[in-house]
């Protein structure tokens, strides 16, 4: 019982990875709290959430191999 | 064409697969990295995306300017990967009826790309590298 977990852009320079997997936690807000604590630099970033690719706007729940991407500001173009 | 690549851009195929018969107008926009940023020389910008959900968003801001414009083409080509000053890092063509149509249609599509779709870039410096934050009020603190 699994999610993956993706970063990009600046929350992957404080993760040190871009792809890798958590235990399930029951919600996108149980997990946000958890990279926090294990990285608690991403507390003075700013990122988006999107779980299957899509953006969600409040904590969502979580099921076993959910995709969660954490998205920084974007600055494409 | 909605496209993320990480080989060169080829800017006429770009042009040509939004070109149409029926069109009076291609309107292309070619954005290219810059070398230099506040003073500071660039040696390379290093551009990531995700993928699948850039392509899903890009393709939902084309459908927007479908519909907020007459559209008789277009095509959208986004590099990622080590781009130099002077490579096309994004290209965009819009064929339309009427030229006010393809300027109006193409200025959105750029506008909506710098801000809507999963697509980061990092300026590397001689001494040194820079996120780049585009559109810092897009995002919030995850909650």
């Amino acid at each position: 019982m699994e999610i993956n977990v993706l970063a990009f852009g600046q929350v992957a320079d404080i993760t040190g990875k871009t792809s890798w997997k958590v235990p399930l936690v029951k919600t996108t807000n149980e997990l946000n709290q958890q990279l926090i604590k294990s990285y608690p630099q991403l507390q003075s970033t700013t990122y988006l959430i999107a779980v299957n690719k899509k953006i969600i706007q409040e904590s969502v729940e979580l099921n076993t191999d959910d995709t969660v991407a954490l998205l920084p500001p974007f600055s494409g173009g | 064409m909605i496209k993320i690549t990480a080989k060169p851009i080829d800017v006429q195929k770009v042009i040509d697969t939004a070109s149409s018969l029926g069109a009076g107008a291609i309107n292309v926009f070619i954005g290219t990295v810059y070398d230099s940023s506040q003073s500071k020389k660039i040696r390379w910008l290093e551009y990531e995306a995700s993928e699948s959900m850039a392509v899903a968003e890009m393709r939902s801001i084309i459908d927007e300017a479908a519909h907020r414009w007459k559209l008789s083409g277009w095509a959208v080509s986004h590099r990622v990967g080590t781009l130099k000053p002077g490579e096309v890092a994004v290209a965009i063509a819009i064929s339309s009826s009427n030229r006010k149509e393809s300027f109006e249609a193409c200025e959105f599509i750029v506008d909506a790309i710098k801000t809507k779709v999963p697509i980061w870039k990092k300026e590397v410096f001689e001494n040194g590298e820079e996120r780049v934050a585009a559109s810092p009020t897009l995002a919030v603190h995850a909650n």
